[in-house]
């Protein structure tokens, strides 16, 4: 063995898992450091806080300590700095932001304190003392441990970044309030109350050891679209049946209250009850089906609305979305289950597809209780024509039948089905972009997770985007003529791992990897896969952050182009 | 144990929802009241207690106004006695506060009755609705964190469970949970009436049997509750888009026991790993770490998460007054389907040695194997002899089974009785019931089928058996000792027609008080009261 080989052996008994080669030559990427944290992580970030050009790593600790930790000259992690440690750590919300628009970053918490931001300490981590923007902006919901969270944005467009603060069954948007820029202590002030539709987990049932009690939520994010082509951010809401459009203004405000609301329970086709019958099409249940995207291709989105066999169709414009003038009334022979906005033809413009599930009948489903049982789709697409509203008649047919595993076997052994599609699930491998090489070309990067977990790297992949080709494969899974018309689980399996490798496909180019670094194995539960360059050399470089199943505390693994 | 609806194995697969009503038709042995919700008002849920302190279950419903920003209001009719158990118009009625998550009725306060015990996010609250003073009428009666942390604007929880006489001193005590363990407040009064509590937190240990799941992996998950299997898939990359925040919590349900045979009620929790006793102590707290860790005798993965028919229970069962243990699991080494009923008894008090109830190798005092794909388990007195008897449901199907289910479209369940003899179960089934379930009923995702013995509605000793297996007919059925026998007769005792949607809440007998029942409905609750 040559001494340059073994010191390779060397390094890679003694530092595993440091980078192992994908070839056998000097390996184009490795973990090049690495550090072991006293403390359980809860939420990271990776950032140039202090503006000396090269990135932080930004953590904190459930208990709400937060610690930075900095890349020292001679490439190792340097002890985690900081004195700071946040005052309610079990309901903190937090982002790392320009929240004054000045280019520097602080943390900004959401807390039973209200807004706050604490600026960063050149060289060493965030002061100890913050600035109060907004102690009204109370966040009381308890989410366990300091939370990273989208609540610093430029909801409104304006440049300048605003904050979400989520209370429950509404979220409080808070913008910058007027004379920070005089000279004024920098405040923000409460603009909207939106409500949103807040998903509820909970379970009371008791009585068994093995009962469960439950208590979760999920608040979605708010949404923002530009809806009436002016080029600015309009505020989506949802709440319930009603969909709210809040129009921004020329000045970067958005209105209080909407300017355009719809109740979609105002849409109701009167033909009989859409309940669900054995035998017949599902409904879908009673409510009416909303989707929105540009229909005309005027850049405006358009607005589709179904109830049972009635099929709405507004086109939006610069006064925004209307609900009172459609440009389509569409009737159907037979309830919808579904629409959908998609391209099926060879067009820039979606189609309308109408989804029909025939739910089986009663003798059908007791027979599938012991044996394969079989669910009909009926598919029905209206071509989009050049006016923006759809044919009349339909234009494509499709039906496709779902061949089920017989009731009972899945209910004694459900976690076999889970498994296999666990498996693949798994075949959508976690991916980001990056500069790592620092050749001014985001490279792409893959997870591979298994017996034997490894970040795939290929350089000069960044950037492909969506994959526009992803609707047709739709549309021909669809209505094309020499598609398999029944599909079992092990068909649908098959589709969706020839999607996972399409998509690998497409990031990847279909070409082999130009790296391979081996991750931490099963005793490590990762956290994050974070990215920024460290050492300001302008190549980036990917975090890492782990967490020892044994004791719960971090681990920092630091992956660099060679 | 506290009664639990008893769905059908079925009824797991049920996918849809649909509404339905039916007019409410009864025969003589049940008395039936019917409120009608007012107009503008949606009832949401009921519970069936004494308000009043006259002996006999109130009608607290808990219901919505209608509107785009519902207030949630709470209407109590107080029985009376007559024809009709209940005026049309509630003699109480308040709105809640929007940071009221839950309620549950107790007897709280030095105040005539009981009282609306108000759940928030920030502890427990006693409500005295006919305080002469606006600022008395709420009363902290625990300051806590809740599990439960998100107000509903319509709905509200009901948390009758966590009221039990625990230290059994006549008063009633409360068991909260929280996002790490329980609160337990036992009420104290003092010698001019005035209510306390003394306050514990049990906690739960971090088992590591939780851990979180890491970035990548479990990409599909499977979670299983009573009804319903659900599978989630998540294909591509890491945050699920478009959600602000996204919490969830989790404590297993309480047990409420005794543990040690002392009299006083112990508290029992079971995580993946291990069962957890905390003993309530003569102070009337519980210690902060289990006094008690048991391992459990099987392997807890997510297979047996995902197992229709796992389930534990504590319950005493030889009439020693401590409790054993109960398990029921799917043999997953067995080509059928079929059922482990595993029974953990105590050992002699005092020297039940350093492993008590599983013992060194985890064996079972008894095991019962039931062909089928079996669950629903229910500890129940049927006889009438002092002493749970075992109920389980079973789906025993092959491809002739199925067919001749086809053929007269309905599904065959079946109800099995094990008599408690003395501390073991019969070996044999000691009574079996055929339930007949329409196929329409697998339709219906909000009907919940049930059968489930209610206790003594005739007098003879012997429990009757209340049967909803179709979603538009509720049905008791006599069951009569015949020797050393039972047998359920043919004929019900009573059977109404419901609405098919409308949620069944049972009140099984107590203290020589018939059972009860209240089927909630949107726009109707019917309530029940056997006998003649």
């Amino acid at each position: 063995m040559t001494p340059r080989r073994a010191v390779f052996a060397l390094a890679a008994a003694l530092a595993l898992p440091c980078g192992a080669a994908a070839t056998a030559a000097e390996p184009r990427a490795a973990v090049t450091a690495r550090a072991e944290l006293s403390f359980a992580p809860s939420a990271e970030v990776v950032a140039d806080i202090d503006g000396d050009g090269r990135a932080e790593i930004v953590l904190v600790a459930e208990d709400g300590a937060v610690r930075v930790v900095r890349r020292a000259e001679d490439g190792s992690l340097g002890a985690p700095q900081g004195e700071l440690v946040l005052p309610h750590p079990e309901r903190t919300l937090l982002a790392v932001a320009d929240i004054d628009g000045s280019g520097a970053l602080h943390l900004v918490t959401l807390s039973p304190e209200g807004l706050r931001a604490y600026p960063a300490v050149p060289g060493a981590a965030f002061a100890a003392r913050p600035l109060e923007l907004a102690p009204r902006a109370r966040f009381v919901l308890r989410v366990g441990a300091p939370r990273l969270a989208r609540i610093v944005r430029d909801v409104d467009g304006d440049g300048r970044a605003d904050v979400v603060l989520p209370l429950g069954a509404a979220c409080e948007l808070w913008t910058r309030a007027k004379g920070a820029e005089s000279g004024e202590p920098l405040r923000y002030e409460r603009v909207a109350s939106v409500a949103v539709d807040v998903q509820r987990t909970e379970s009371t049932n008791g009585g068994a050891l093995t009962d469960v009690l439950e208590g979760g939520f999920r608040i979605p994010d708010l949404r923002t679209e530009d809806v009436n082509g002016d080029g600015r951010a309009d505020l989506l809401v949802v709440d319930g049946k009603v969909r709210a459009f809040h129009l921004q203004r020329a000045d970067g405000t958005l209105p209080a209250e909407p300017d355009v609301k719809v109740d979609l329970a105002l849409f109701r086709d009167t033909t009989p009850d859409g309940e669900l019958r054995l035998g017949h099409t599902l409904a879908g249940g009673d409510d009416a089906r909303y989707e929105s995207r540009d229909l005309d291709g005027d850049g405006i989105p358009d607005h589709v609305i179904a109830h049972r066999r009635k099929v709405w169709v507004f086109l939006g414009g610069r006064d925004g979305p209307q609900f009172t003038q459609p440009a389509a009334i569409l009737k159907t022979a037979d309830d919808v289950t579904a629409l959908l906005l998609v391209r099926v033809d060879d067009d820039a413009l979606p189609d309308l597809v109408l989804v029909r599930v025939q739910v089986p009948s009663a003798a059908g489903l007791l027979r599938g209780l012991v044996a394969e049982w079989d669910v009909d789709i009926a598919t029905v697409g209206y071509r989009n024509v050049p006016d923006g509203v759809f044919a009349t008649t339909p234009a494509w047919r499709g039906t496709l039948t779902v061949r089920l595993p017989a009731i009972l076997g899945v209910l004694r052994d459900p976690d076999a089905l889970l498994r296999r599609f666990e498996q693949v699930a798994a075949r959508f491998r976690d991916s980001l972009e990056t500069d790592l090489d620092g050749d001014g070309t985001a490279d792409v990067l893959l997870v591979a997770d298994g017996d034997a977990p490894h970040l795939d790297a290929w350089f000069g992949r960044g950037a492909r985007g969506g994959d526009p080709d992803a609707e047709r494969a739709l549309g021909d899974a669809l209505f094309g003529a020499d598609g398999e018309r029944t599909w079992t689980i092990d068909a649908l399996l098959g589709w969706l791992g020839s999607m996972a490798e399409r998509r690998a496909s497409r990031l990847t180019g279909g070409r082999d990897a130009d790296a391979s670094v081996p991750l931490r194995g099963a005793e490590f539960v990762r956290r994050a896969l974070l990215t920024g360059d460290l050492d300001g050399d302008g190549r980036s470089e990917v975090v890492v952050v782990s967490t020892r199943r044994e004791d719960g505390n971090g681990v920092l693994d630091v992956v660099s182009a060679r | 144990m506290t009664p639990r609806a008893r769905a059908l194995v079925l009824a797991a697969l049920v996918a849809a929802c649909a509404v339905l009503t039916a007019g409410a038709q009864d025969a003589s042995f049940g008395r039936t009241t019917s409120v009608a919700a007012p107009r503008g008002i949606k009832f949401e849920s009921a519970l069936l207690e004494d308000v009043d302190g006259d002996g006999a279950r109130d009608l607290v419903v808990l219901a919505a106004r209608a509107g785009k920003r519902a207030r949630r209001v709470v209407r109590i009719h107080l029985r009376r006695a007559g024809e009709s158990a209940f005026a049309p118009e509630p003699e109480l009625e308040f709105d809640l506060l929007p940071d009221v998550v839950g309620v549950a009725v107790a007897d709280v306060h030095a105040d005539p009755g009981a009282e609306l015990v108000l759940l928030a996010p920030t502890g427990a609250f006693a409500l005295r609705p006919r305080a002469a003073d606006e600022r008395e009428r709420y009363v902290q009666l625990v300051a806590t964190e809740l599990l439960w942390q998100l107000p509903h604007e319509r709905k509200t929880l009901t948390w009758q469970e966590g009221v039990r006489d625990l230290d059994g001193d006549g008063l009633a005590d409360l068991v909260l949970p929280r996002p790490d363990g329980y609160t337990a407040a036992l009420q104290r009064r003092a010698a001019d009436g005035a209510r306390s509590f003394v306050v514990s937190t049990p906690e739960l240990p971090d088992d590591g049997a939780d851990t979180p799941e890491g970035l990548g992996s479990a990409k599909a998950r499977g979670r299983k509750r009573r009804g319903e299997i659900a599978v989630s898939l998540k294909l591509g990359d890491r945050a699920p888009a478009g959600d602000l925040l996204d919490v969830a919590e989790s404590v297993p349900a309480p047990v409420l026991a005794d543990w040690d045979g002392d009299g006083r009620t112990d508290l029992l929790a079971q995580t993946t790993a291990d069962v957890l006793v905390w003993l309530l102590r003569g102070d009337g707290r519980y210690a902060g770490p289990p006094d008690v860790v048991l391992p459990l005798p099987l392997e807890v993965d997510r297979r047996r998460l995902l197992d229709v028919s796992y389930s534990a229970h504590a319950a005493d069962l030889d009439g020693d007054r401590r409790a054993d243990y109960l398990l029921l699991a799917g043999d997953q080494r067995s080509d059928d389907a079929r059922v482990q009923v595993a029974l953990y008894r105590r050992g002699p008090a005092g020297r039940e040695g350093a492993t008590p109830l599983f013992g060194d190798a985890g064996r079972p005092a008894q095991l019962l194997v039931i062909a089928g794909l079996a669950g629903a388990p229910e500890l129940a007195d049927v006889d009438g002899d002092g002493l749970p008897d075992l109920v389980v449901g079973s789906l025993r199907l092959d491809a002739l089974d199925a067919l001749r289910a086809a053929t007269g479209s309905t599904l065959d369940a079946e109800l099995y009785v094990y008599r408690n003899q003395k501390g073991a179960f019969s070996k044999q089934p000691d009574l079996t019931r055929v339930l007949h379930v329409p196929a329409k009923a697998l339709s219906k995702s909000r009907s919940e089928l049930t059968a489930r013995f209610v206790g003594d509605a005739t007098g003879d000793g012997v429990s009757e058996l209340l049967v909803r297996d179709d979603p538009e007919r509720v049905q008791l059925f006599m069951v009569r000792r015949a020797g050393a026998s039972l047998a359920i007769l043919d004929r019900p005792l009573f059977e109404t027609r419901v609405a098919d949607d409308a949620d069944l809440l049972v009140t099984p007998a107590a203290r020589g008080v018939p059972p009860e029942l209240a089927l909630v409905s949107d726009a109707e609750i019917l309530h029940v009261r056997f006998g003649r």
